[in-house]
């Protein structure tokens, strides 16, 4: 399974993003790459093993998430949608890394993997479709509604100002 | 600008080709250009994040094995010669049961997992007296491992973490300088008591009376390691 490895540091970001744990996010990548060696040898093609090694490792998430749920007798909200939000009108200041990281972690899991998806990885929205096994316009609507919540987020220098105090008491 | 324009702009972030009457749209409407322009600043923020991190140690660490296993044709030629001799033994000696202790690929994750961390202890979701790290399970995977006091072996701490998909309490100890990994798995992984190697680990495992099983990883010699699970047990 050679062209597993030139793969394995774009997963394990991937991983680490969207879970936010670095602990559990590497052990999904190890997770993963153990199924990859056990199913992944039918798929060749470079392009179709990474959407494959994305989709596996977003759908072990999801199932832990939801063993986690189970367990802490929680309800797992993974089918919502985020509000309709405007992209703002007024300029946004430099975006720095520390507040974009920080107002992609505030996003719900399933609008954060799929602006990631699009934007960082620049997968097409056909692709992510099927990585996300949700329909076209879903993934339309999710990626439209992710970057104007993401807009918004780093448009509110008062929130991002008070967040960076601490605002602890 | 119609409705359908509206959605198009929000939907596309302004990056996909516009209509005629779109462009004319943006070209008079300020607003519209600003949302544009702040859309694609953060479309190259987006862009300018890293791509890559450090992979994990156990998993290059997988794809470092050489590959041992034949062919898969070959591989199944060979198990089914093998099982139809092993049921033929089986059935002349009146044998019972497999000779296998667990699954290979079970031994190897547990191998792995267990260099991984191995002197780690940073990596610990808890760390303090066997009574924490047993309350620490029961409240983060709602299970409480039996843990006794072993002697000459210490607690170092424990994490949660997934052993073929499953989510394990996994508990390190030290003994005589050795550190040891004890995984207690909810559901039985282990075919019979006894002992494997895998990528250079003694890995030892037992089925648990009170439910699951229970596998301990580490460089002790194996009847010591056996020794340990039994005790690990009563």
């Amino acid at each position: 399974m050679r062209a597993l490895r030139p793969l394995l540091p774009e997963l394990t970001r991937f991983a680490r993003w969207v879970i936010g744990s670095p602990g559990e996010a590497d052990d999904l990548v190890q997770e993963v790459v153990l199924r990859a060696l056990q199913h992944g040898a039918e798929i060749q093609e470079p392009a179709r093993l990474k959407a494959w090694l994305f989709r596996c490792t977003r759908n072990a998430h999801i199932d832990a998430l939801r063993a986690r749920a189970a367990r802490e007798r929680l309800v797992v909200l993974d089918g919502g949608e985020l509000d309709a939000c405007e992209v703002p009108a007024a300029p946004l200041p430099a975006i720095e890394r520390i507040d974009l990281e920080r107002a992609l972690a505030e996003l719900p899991e399933y609008a954060r993997t799929v602006i990631l998806l699009a934007e960082v990885w620049q997968f097409s929205y056909d692709e992510i479709a099927c990585i996300l096994d949700i329909p076209l316009g879903t993934v339309r609507s999710r990626v439209s509604r992710a970057r104007a919540r993401l807009a918004a987020s780093l448009a509110a220098p008062v929130a991002r100002g008070s967040r960076r105090e601490g605002g602890g008491t | 600008m119609t409705a359908a324009d509206d959605r198009h702009l929000t939907d596309e972030g302004f990056s996909a080709p516009l209509s005629g009457a779109q462009r004319a749209h943006v070209a008079r409407c300020t607003s519209c250009q600003q949302r544009r322009d702040n859309l694609d600043a953060l479309q190259r923020a987006l862009r300018a994040l890293p791509r890559i991190a450090e992979p994990p140690d156990g998993a290059l660490a997988l794809l470092e094995m050489p590959a041992r296993s034949p062919p898969r044709r070959r591989l199944r030629g060979v198990l089914g010669v093998a099982a139809m001799l092993a049921a033929l033994v089986a059935t002349h000696y009146g044998f019972r049961g497999g000779t296998e202790v667990m699954d290979t690929a079970l031994a190897q994750e547990i191998a792995l997992d267990h260099l991984h961390y191995e002197r780690r202890i940073d990596a610990a979701e808890i760390r303090g007296t066997r009574e924490e790290v047993v309350d620490y399970f029961e409240q983060t995977l709602s299970m409480r491992p039996h843990l006794p006091e072993i002697e000459a072996t210490r607690v170092l701490g424990g994490k949660r973490c997934r052993i073929g998909g499953t989510w394990t309490a996994l508990v390190w100890f030290e003994r005589a300088d050795a550190w040891l990994s004890l995984f207690a798995l909810p559901s039985p992984k282990v075919v019979r008591r006894g002992c494997v190697e895998a990528a250079g680990v003694n890995v030892c495992g037992a089925h648990d009376p009170r439910g699951g099983s229970r596998i301990l990883a580490g460089k002790l010699p194996q009847p010591e390691m056996l020794r340990l699970i039994d005790e690990s047990l009563e």
